[in-house]
């Protein structure tokens, strides 16, 4: 059983306050990447990129983020084997929102099946995307 | 010659060949990456003002996007590719905001003229352009090109017409589907863009389309919930020489047929029917929901065609309580007694 480093739990500064919450956004595109990281930034969360559903798992393991936002289709393991492995390996609940092209019915279907907490298609709203961020770390929506 | 000799005699001018097409390949791709490299190096002071457009940041004033509409020269060319590309991406307002910066860059009405270029690239180009941004303007070109000479084109027209929402490219569509080159399945999902206002091409396309179109209608129609299709659907599962269209119309009448419509259905079981017609017109007795349907059904469950009798089984389980009885009462026909056993596996009371 693989424990997180660090629990997902919100941060605090050193000043006592609390810190932003960090993200991990893991997609092979670097358009998708760009656009989530900067309207994350704007909503408050600092944001991680990674560019393949490998280097997704390795930061996981050694510093895991507040969420996680997966593209399906990644090389080195899909969106659907990091959640697989995230659900299977560890203890703490990672709130995951899966951000794919892939649109129908049964893909989504099969995101939630392995465990996701919510499922968004793209070409995806920038400003909705937050909103789901926010929801699935019950966060206020702004 | 022997293969040897033939080696012995070809084999150096082979090699060089080989060699030559190597290097080839490998130049186009250094080309290409280093022309990726400088497109990006020469973005790159762009990009967060893009992004702030893109992602629904800029000022309520749009001072951003004021400043982007300045740019001149190769950046604006190299600015609108970037614009380009995040198009497909992104959706919503930031989306429009993206268009509008096109817009205002004279992208959309370039790719207007482009759409009636010689080169079938370039028209092809400018329609998926036209299509990204969902401009209502490129409509007339879009449904143009529809009968364009290139199959290529033709099927970027019916993805665009789809994306571009306006409904009077409904029948022009439908009627290029006569045509090859528009994919059935793009031509049914442009058709379902162009919402409800499509119903009466759909309609005509029943009545006087091409195969293809009459299939891809019937679906449409039956998806919809196009009730007054039925008399349509009724005439082409009795008289239509097309398979597949006749097949599409049975399925279509189970989803949307009137009760009188059930004689229409049952008729396109028996036996003498291909087996895809019968088999589809066995699906649709189940979804017609019927219970004059179960007598049909249950003779169907003997079915020699095994397809059909497992199709009457999940008909009659879907008929509810009637057809369920029935099922259970022919538990030791091979289709009955399988269904039967999907349907406790899976949870479902029988």
């Amino acid at each position: 059983m693989i424990r997180p480093a660090r629990p997902p739990t919100p941060e605090r500064s050193p000043g006592g306050h609390p810190a932003r919450p960090r993200v991990l956004v893991a997609d092979d595109d670097v358009d998708i990447r760009d656009l989530v990281q900067f309207k994350l930034q704007q909503a408050g969360y600092d944001v991680v990129c990674v560019g393949d559903g490998l280097e997704a798992w390795d930061v996981f393991v050694s510093d895991p983020p507040a969420a996680m936002v997966l593209d399906v289709m990644m090389p080195g393991l899909s969106g659907i084997d990091v959640l697989l492995k995230i659900r299977e390996h560890s203890t703490v609940h990672m709130p995951v929102l899966m951000l794919s092209a892939r649109a129908r019915d049964v893909d989504v279907d099969a995101g939630f099946a392995v465990g996701a907490d919510d499922y968004v298609v793209k070409p995806f709203s920038p400003r909705e995307l937050v909103h789901r961020v926010n929801g699935i770390l019950g966060r206020p929506r702004r | 010659m022997t293969i040897g000799g033939f080696v012995a005699v070809a084999g150096p001018g082979l090699a060089a060949a080989s060699l030559l097409m190597a290097c080839a390949i490998v130049a186009l791709k250094l080309h290409r990456t280093l022309r990726t490299r400088a497109w990006e190096h020469r973005v790159a002071p762009l990009r967060e003002a893009v992004l702030l457009v893109a992602t629904g940041e800029d000022t309520e004033d749009g001072d951003t996007l004021s400043e982007l509409a300045g740019v001149r020269g190769r950046t604006r060319r190299d600015l609108d590719e970037l614009v380009v590309r995040l198009l497909g991406k992104v959706r919503g307002e930031a989306a429009d905001q993206l268009v509008e910066l096109l817009r205002s860059h004279g992208v959309l009405d370039r790719a207007t003229r482009d759409a009636r270029s010689w080169s079938p690239v370039r028209r092809e180009r400018a329609l998926h352009l036209i299509g990204r941004c969902r401009d209502w303007r490129g409509t007339d070109v879009a449904i143009t090109a529809l009968e364009d000479r290139s199959p290529r084109v033709r099927a970027q027209a019916a993805r665009t017409v789809g994306r571009i929402g306006d409904p009077r490219a409904a029948r022009p569509l439908l009627h290029a589907l006569r045509l090859e080159g528009i994919h059935v399945g793009d031509a049914a999902e442009a058709l379902v863009g162009l919402g409800h206002a499509s119903g009466e091409a759909l309609l005509w396309a029943l009545a006087e389309g091409s195969p293809r179109a009459r299939t891809v209608a019937a679906h449409l129609c039956g998806v919809g919930g196009v009730r007054m299709a039925a008399p349509l659907l009724v005439d082409l599962v009795e008289r239509d020489p097309d398979l597949t269209a006749a097949s599409a119309a049975v399925s279509a009448l189970g989803k949307v047929g009137r009760a009188q419509d059930h004689g229409a259905i049952a008729a396109a079981t028996v036996r003498f029917h291909p087996q895809q017609l019968r088999r589809a017109a066995t699906e649709a007795l189940g979804e017609h929901g019927l219970a004059l349907a179960v007598p049909v059904l249950v003779r169907l469950l003997a079915d020699p065609t095994s397809q059909v009798a497992e199709a009457a089984a999940r008909s009659l389980l879907a008929l509810g309580p009637a057809g369920r009885a029935a099922l259970v009462e022919h538990a030791h026909l091979p289709a009955a007694g399988a269904e039967l056993t999907h349907a406790r596996l899976t949870g479902v009371a029988v």
